[in-house]
């Protein structure tokens, strides 16, 4: 078990010197190539909530790992690399200048978009909050995505995102705002 | 009409998210990257083209043809050149079943890695076609890199596989493709790549194969504990 009375906080996840990270509890060494197989599909859906599209979320998942390996020395020795790298993906998603102009459009209509006599209204609001989603400041994406998504109570949020939780509940309660002023209102029972 | 309450709005939310996590298994077909094209970029890319031409014509050595080599434009052609070059020279392996990923990258097989931060990655229509175009061939999932993050470390239980641009050279095309595997070996080719049935095809190799072969060391599913003797 790794000791972890040395550790010292870093921002996000705590980071342990000497301590060596295992997969499962078997002792075994995790190298790079494991961490990236391990955690990729993860890190993608997470990327995917924060930039709302795929490619874009590949792009940044892309760059997180190539910054990942080059501080590979580092980041081995942490006692949960893919929190950390969960944190790298956030803190890219909020600085990534190529997000403002590189950001995907739509060329044409959703083929699957549904209509409201075949899937439902519900399916139709929840593309309308998909959305609002993308034209939200980033810090209250970040927020809505680690609360609603990632299930993270708001002191850990604030960790993650190094404010104050103070400030996670103004963004979520801002970024909800927005949505509840432009989405559809829901069909009284 | 009721207004949205927050417990309305989370659970919303949450639907939405859970809904959207399946776009990753299918890409949309009604999007496109905007890329501004800037004029360094594209200044860089028309230098690498002519440099890699001119690094691709001296190590030719006596074979050099007189026509000076030019990147091909189809985006979908390349993509399917570099999968038949990929699908390839994974086939020098003795057991291809066992190695199941691949790390792609795209840069000139031989050349040190600072000399690759100006080279471009592949695009992302250029990873989808290869992505699917190996899996089909080879069955072997892909993953990606992108320039200037090549491994030094050992790698046991993933390849890397490096393609370089493809040369058009009249009847038939050419990349310059290598693998790296099992702690450093790394085995580098030059494959002539035909177009037959509407398909590309390896055809041969040009030039002498470089590095070692990897049949007798194939790339397992598992990492062992301690490097492996005589590989």
């Amino acid at each position: 078990m790794a000791d972890t009375a040395s550790c010292s906080k870093i921002r996000g996840p705590s980071r342990c010197r000497g301590v060596t990270v295992t997969t499962g509890g078997t002792g075994r060494t995790l190298s790079f190539d494991e961490l990236v197989v391990s955690t990729e599909r993860r890190l993608l859906r997470l990327a995917l909530m924060l930039t709302g599209g795929v490619h874009s979320a590949e792009d940044l998942v892309q760059t997180v790992f190539a910054r990942a390996h080059r501080k590979w020395d580092r980041i081995n020795e942490l006692d949960n690399p893919e929190a950390y790298l969960r944190t790298m993906v956030l803190n890219e998603f909020l600085s990534w200048r190529r997000l403002l102009k590189n950001r995907e459009l739509p060329v044409a209509e959703p083929a699957d978009r549904p209509s409201g006599e075949d899937i439902g209204a519900r399916q139709a609001q929840r593309d309308a909050a998909w959305r609002l989603l993308a034209e939200l400041p980033r810090q209250q994406r970040a927020v809505l995505v680690l609360r609603y998504y990632e299930d993270m109570p708001d002191d850990e949020i604030a960790a993650v995102l190094g404010c104050a939780p103070a400030t996670v509940r103004s963004n979520a309660s801002r970024g909800l705002a927005t949505l509840r002023n432009h989405l559809p209102a829901e069909e009284e029972r | 009409m009721a207004r949205l309450t927050d417990e309305d709005l989370e659970r919303l939310l949450r639907e939405t998210f859970a809904d959207k996590e399946d776009l990753l298994d299918s890409l949309p077909q009604a999007t496109k990257p905007r890329r501004p094209i800037a004029p360094i970029l594209l200044a860089a890319a028309t230098v690498l083209v002519v440099l890699g031409g001119i690094l691709y014509g001296v190590n030719r050595g006596a074979e050099v043809e007189p026509t000076p080599p030019v990147a091909s434009s189809s985006t979908t052609d390349d993509a399917d050149i570099w999968a038949a070059a990929i699908v390839a020279i994974t086939q020098r392996f003795d057991q291809p079943a066992s190695l199941q990923s691949l790390y792609v990258s795209k840069r000139a097989p031989g050349a040190d890695d600072a000399n690759q931060e100006a080279a471009r990655t592949f695009s992302a229509a250029e990873r989808n076609r290869i992505s699917a175009q190996v899996v089909k061939d080879a069955g072997i999932q892909v993953g990606w890199l992108g320039t200037g993050t090549m491994t030094a470390q050992c790698i046991r239980t993933l390849a890397r596989v490096s393609v370089g641009e493809v040369v058009d050279k009249g009847d038939h095309k050419e990349v310059r493709t290598s693998i790296a595997y099992n702690c450093g070996y790394q085995y580098t080719v030059t494959y002539r790549i035909e177009k037959r049935d509407d398909s590309w095809t390896v055809t041969g190799i040009i030039g002498v194969p470089e590095g070692v072969v990897p049949a007798g060391c194939p790339v397992s599913g598992k990492t062992p504990a301690s490097p492996q003797a005589g590989c």
